[in-house]
């Protein structure tokens, strides 16, 4: 059975920010999309616009001086919505790790990504990390 | 590399649970590691029916039986499932009303492992407190 078109695009979307191809991001990102970031870090809450999500993009590679890594578990879903099923490592200067499961439940239409919610296995753990 | 036996494993959870029948639930966990993240009276880890069923009745005790699940969907893959879901319940005052992803594996029809992820993990433990 033939992937779901709609699985294709976060699938090359999660491709896109593991290989650092933000111009294969943006056209993946809808110019609309909200992008919401659970927990109560200063990245927690929704982030809105195409130009707002690639910032955040951005900024977490930068504050964790580009080690962010996304390992991709398994990814599937229908016409309504997409999740994705992965593990994260990071870390930050101060010596600060993240490495846990997380998940990106997606809406997407018309070939885009136009909405995100992004959850992390223990929520505390990645606030401490992010804050 | 069908979804659907999964989705069928998952569907029949939510079933069972908002039927309370617990017969079917508990041939659903057999053989099941189910993991509720938090610092709440329930976070923890159930290995097996038994403490599986005990998590449940304590669940329902608590909320005198309040809580309830809106399955928004659920997709799944041969190995996993997904349901997205809004649990609605109160407990001495308080109450809850929330989104939740709860991800399970699925082997033969049965759920083995299951997670859930709320999406105030916070006002989620502020519930169980």
């Amino acid at each position: 059975m033939a992937e779901h078109p709609n699985v294709s695009v976060v699938r090359r979307f999660y491709q896109a920010f593991i290989s650092r191809d933000t111009a294969r991001l943006a056209q993946l990102v809808g110019r609309d999309m909200e992008f919401h970031v659970g927990g109560r870090s200063i990245y927690a809450g929704v982030h809105r616009g195409r130009d707002q999500v690639l910032k955040l993009f951005y900024e977490t590679g930068v504050v964790t001086e580009h080690s962010i890594r996304i390992e991709l578990h398994a990814i599937f879903g229908n016409e309504e919505h997409v999740v994705g099923l992965h593990r994260i490592t990071a870390m930050r200067a101060d010596g600060r790790t993240l490495n846990q499961h997380g998940c990106l439940v997606c809406h997407v239409k018309a070939g885009v990504l136009t909405d995100a919610w992004l959850s992390f296995e223990d929520l505390r753990e990645a606030d401490r990390f992010w804050r | 590399m069908t979804g659907e036996s999964s989705i069928d494993a998952m569907r029949r959870l939510y079933d069972a649970f908002a039927k309370g029948d617990s017969a079917a639930l508990m041939d659903l966990v057999s053989d099941c590691t189910w993991h509720v993240p938090g610092e709440g009276i329930l976070a923890g880890t159930y290995r097996g029916p038994g403490e599986i069923a005990g998590l449940i009745e304590r669940g329902r005790a608590e909320t005198g039986g309040s809580l309830a699940f809106d399955v928004h969907d659920i997709i799944g893959d041969a190995d996993h499932a997904v349901g997205l879901d809004r649990v609605t319940g109160n407990r001495g005052g308080r109450t809850i009303d929330m989104n939740r992803v709860t991800i399970v594996h699925v082997l033969d029809g049965k759920i083995t492992e299951s997670w859930l992820v709320p999406e105030d993990q916070y006002a989620f433990d502020e519930f169980w407190s």
